[in-house]
């Protein structure tokens, strides 16, 4: 039986492929009306994960797997009858089709008991070109269109027939930066005025964390964590998720006492260590940390500025580490700072400076997930 | 296929020029040259004697064979083009290769041995010979006999036009259309068959120029039985064997001018087919 | 419900799969095995002495000849003919591109009577030829005249694309590190086309070893003289002797495929051979 109230669970879904596992065992419920983002890299399962919801293959056969879309399992529906709107990558128009034609198609090929007569849906139609602003595009072909133009036509079809579910596999990815950015919010907008529960993969961070209410990072086959866009970049569940989403910089240590302790830095660990001894691994976002120009206090280490960049609304210090203690930090620490800081501290390149920890995060080393 | 600009020649005017003529006079001296002999072969004892010979009763009852011959194998062709290329590029199964390999065959086989098949299977002798004749059924010899050779010869031509085109279409469209809610023959209606259409026509247009003319597999399997088992090639054979020389050329012509039309429809489908493929090309960018 | 090794959404697999299996089996399949069993039911006396008898063998020679001379006449021409299509713009250069497909379009019957009428003694070109003592018509040389014509496009559309195809900068390259347009050619550009020469005239052979109705017109058919090897399986079939017929056959196909399938695996043994050399 479905969980109560979730718009989609997919539950202990696998997926191989010949001998290589593309889902292992994956469970992720989603609520009506929720944007969820799937995000990682190729390979992690995500597009899997959307097509097996959107029926287009089967999962493993196993006795608890299953896949419910409003309460119904859809194994037990015909894909024509399970009202899923699907956005492809590359649009997949019907191109001998006008724009109009194409949105119309789910209409037309409705039964004809539940099919709307030519009036209802040439209105419908074209409340739809307006929502995606290309009513004067009707009558023209797929061919004739830009990359940003179709994938708005693609998804107006997908809404027309009403879908109980939204699935849109990395939609964006096949347009440059620009209209991609456009694209995101006009999304995010839309989803605003019919909120119809949907589903998104992708691979680019900045358009889960944007456009998702909620975002499952996913990688080689599982969902590494599933949370809001807050939650899964302040506060990663593990290793993979706070090196896939921003920058970081890892430092490695040893666990003495309780705490994370590298070179005289010493660091509360997200959850208790267990075992003195331990090497540790700590991530650190470019925002973390401070610079110092002399030590306030022991916690600091000792760093050479190497390069300093304004990058928009944040300066950005390369630095590397003069400690002779063995730090155990890769070559360069990267350091962001307001420009305001920047001022304050009027540090330049080859200046010997004190880097210091405000936040950090731990793993040991053979976390797992 | 990339449109190439045809400036990109290095070679000197007058070896350009020397190539070009080497060509055309080949060409006309090998290729022309027939087709002018057949109308002119034809004429040459003037219209009358021409126009007696094509309305003539047993080269009527021919061109009514091919006809139906024609409709016959290109209907049943058609058909299993269709199911093929539908089966081979919307689905991955093993032994598609060997599948391709197998509907090529009847390509690499020589027009005799395509009738010679059929008159081992249904001829007296054949391995169905004493049963066919205890139920009075005649395939060799017969109408039937000359419809399955033709069936035979022209099998891929339909087949070999859509394949490539459609696995290269890929099935994200199908796929589309099936989540839009359409059922299956819908889904070939609306959406497969206007991206196959021109490749269609082709195909057909192809496997019926090579119905009509064939010689070789129909002689085998006919017994040139005039008026009723010979279809216009034959009655080619027939007419020339006994030194009707006009009349045979002025059959001939009406071949010819059929081989002719084929081959403007085919100039025309391919550029239509061509210009149809540019805009898609811009689209996979 | 999908059957279980189907993934996909898309339906009518079992129905177009299954009905393509049955029709290929029952048009191709079961009539060539006919071919097989009716071929090796014989002893292999009978099997020799319709396969390798005199007139048989005679009729083999100028079968392979005849077809092998008429094919490489063809990869000359034909390569030049695809040359000037697909590099060079002239007057009429489209209609020459239609009659290219021409003798592919043309019924064999036809294209056989009308090389006869050109060729023979009165004909527009045998009138010219016979002063010089060459007779066309009726003689060994007037197959391969037929072969030549039949097999003219097989090879022109299999280098054509591949002519069209070749890359620009290539050529361009030769040139500027101090080629002559000649070397280019021996040295960039044939070797480029070789394998679409090679696969032309392949299928240009394999298609003349058996052809019958463009060619039993011109060459007078006479035992151990001008008689091809598909006209003695017609003649051995007239006479009632389907095992003798089968031998035959069986030969041909079997050479048609030893000639495709060597030449197939010539050319993915070369391709193999670059990619090794350049790995």
């Amino acid at each position: 039986m479905a969980q109560a109230g979730t718009a989609i669970e997919a539950r202990r879904v696998s997926r191989t492929f010949g001998s290589w596992p593309a889902l292992r065992d994956v469970s992720l419920a989603v609520n009506h009306g929720e944007l969820v983002a799937l995000l990682g890299p190729s390979g992690s399962g995500k597009t899997t994960l959307l097509r097996i919801i959107a029926g287009l293959e089967q999962p493993d056969p196993h006795p608890e797997t299953a896949v419910f879309i409003n309460g119904v399992d859809i194994s037990r529906q015909r894909p024509d009858e399970r009202r899923v709107g699907f956005v492809f990558q590359h649009y997949a128009l019907f191109r001998h089709m006008s724009v109009f034609e194409n949105i119309a198609f789910g209409l037309r090929v409705r039964p004809k008991n539940t099919r709307p007569i030519e009036k209802e849906i040439r209105r419908r139609v074209g409340e739809l070109l307006e929502l995606i602003q290309l009513g004067r595009w009707a009558n023209q072909y797929p061919s004739q269109l830009s990359g940003g133009q179709r994938q708005r036509v693609a998804l107006a079809r997908a809404l027309a027939i009403e879908p109980n579910v939204l699935l849109l596999d990395e939609p964006f990815g096949a347009l440059d930066a620009r209209v991609r950015q456009e694209l995101r919010r006009w999304l995010r907008a839309l989803h605003a005025r019919i909120p119809v529960t949907s589903v998104l993969v992708t691979h680019d961070q900045e358009e889960a964390l944007e456009v998702a209410d909620r975002v499952a990072v996913m990688n080689e086959g599982r969902i590494e964590q599933f949370g809001t866009p807050d939650e899964v970049f302040h506060h990663p569940a593990s290793e993979f998720v706070v090196t896939f989403l921003g920058n970081v910089n890892l430092f490695h240590g040893r666990v003495e006492s309780g705490k994370a302790v590298i070179g005289r830095l010493a660091v509360d660990a997200s959850r208790a260590l267990p075992a003195n001894g331990d090497s540790a691994r700590v991530f650190v976002r470019p925002h973390e940390l401070d610079i110092e120009v002399h030590q306030t206090n022991g916690a600091s280490v000792r760093a050479r500025v190497l390069r300093i960049q304004s990058a928009g609304s944040l300066v950005r210090v390369e630095l590397t580490p003069e400690d002779d203690e063995a730090l155990g930090a890769e070559d360069t620490i990267n350091v962001e700072l307001t420009h305001e800081r920047y001022r304050e501290l009027a540090i330049h390149n080859g200046d010997s400076v004190f880097v210091r920890l405000r936040d950090a995060r731990v793993f040991l080393e053979d976390y797992t997930i | 296929m990339l449109i190439r600009p045809r400036s990109r020649h290095t070679e000197p005017p007058w070896l350009r020029f020397t190539i070009i003529l080497v060509a055309a006079s080949f060409v006309a001296v090998l290729v022309l040259l027939p087709v002018i002999a057949v109308f002119s072969e034809a004429l040459r004892k003037g219209l009358a004697v021409y126009a007696a010979s094509i309305t003539d009763h047993d080269a009527l009852s021919a061109l009514r064979l091919t006809l139906l011959t024609a409709a016959i194998s290109v209907t049943a062709n058609l058909v299993f083009g269709l199911a093929a290329s539908w089966a081979i590029a919307k689905f991955d199964f093993p032994g598609k290769s060997t599948l391709l390999s197998l509907i090529d065959l009847p390509f690499a086989v020589s027009p005799v041995i395509s009738g010679l098949v059929f008159v081992l299977l249904f001829g007296a002798q054949g391995f169905f010979g004493q049963w066919l004749i205890d139920h009075n059924v005649q395939i060799v010899f017969a109408e039937p006999g000359v419809i399955l050779a033709t069936i035979f010869v022209t099998f891929p031509f339909v087949a070999r036009e859509l394949i490539p085109l459609m696995q290269e279409q890929g099935t994200e469209e199908e796929e589309a259309a099936v989540l839009l809610g359409a059922r299956g023959w819908q889904v070939f209606r609306r959406v497969t068959l206007p991206n196959i259409r021109w490749a269609l026509l082709y195909g057909v247009v192809l496997c019926n120029a090579r119905a009509m003319g064939e010689f070789g597999a129909v002689s085998v399997v006919s017994g040139h039985i005039r008026g009723r088992t010979n279809t216009l090639p034959l009655h080619v054979e027939i007419l020339y064997n006994e030194y009707n020389f006009r009349a045979a050329f002025a059959v001939a012509s009406l071949l010819t001018l059929l081989a002719v039309v084929t081959l403007i429809v085919k100039t025309l489908l391919e550029w239509k087919t061509r210009a149809d493929e540019r805009p898609l090309m811009l689209e996979k960018q | 419900m999908s059957p279980a090794r189907q993934h996909t959404v898309i339906p009518g697999f079992g129905l177009t799969l299954g009905y393509t299996l049955t029709y290929l089996s029952l048009i191709v399949l079961i009539p060539l095995a006919a071919l097989v069993v009716k071929g090796t039911a014989q002893s292999w006396a009978h099997f020799s002495d319709a396969a390798f008898d005199p007139r048989t063998l005679a009729a083999w020679r100028l079968t392979f000849a005849t077809a092998f001379i008429a094919s490489a006449i063809n990869a000359v021409f034909g390569l030049i003919v695809a040359w000037a299509l697909a590099r060079y713009e002239f007057p009429g250069r489209r209609m020459l591109d239609a009659l290219i497909d021409l003798p592919f379009a043309l019924p064999t019957a036809v294209s056989g009577i009308a090389l006869t009428a050109i060729y023979s003694q009165n004909g527009w070109i045998g009138r010219l030829l016979e002063p010089l003592g060459i007779k066309a018509a009726y003689s060994p040389l007037g197959i391969v005249i037929a072969l030549t014509f039949i097999g003219l496009p097989f090879i022109v559309r299999s280098v054509q694309p591949a002519i069209e195809d070749l890359d620009a900068a290539v050529e361009e390259a030769a040139v500027l590190l101090g080629a002559t347009r000649w070397q280019t050619l021996r040295r960039v550009i044939l070797p480029a086309l070789q394998p679409a020469l090679v696969a032309g005239f392949a299928t240009a052979f394999a298609r003349a070893l058996g052809e019958y109705g463009s060619v039993i017109f011109i060459s007078g058919n006479m035992p151990m003289k001008t008689e091809i090897a598909s006209l003695l399986i017609v003649t051995r079939l007239e006479q009632f002797d389907y095992p003798g017929a089968a031998a035959i056959a069986l030969l041909m196909l079997v050479s048609s495929f030893v000639v495709l399938f060597a030449v197939n695996a010539g050319q993915w043994w070369a391709a193999r051979r670059r990619q090794g050399r350049m790995a």
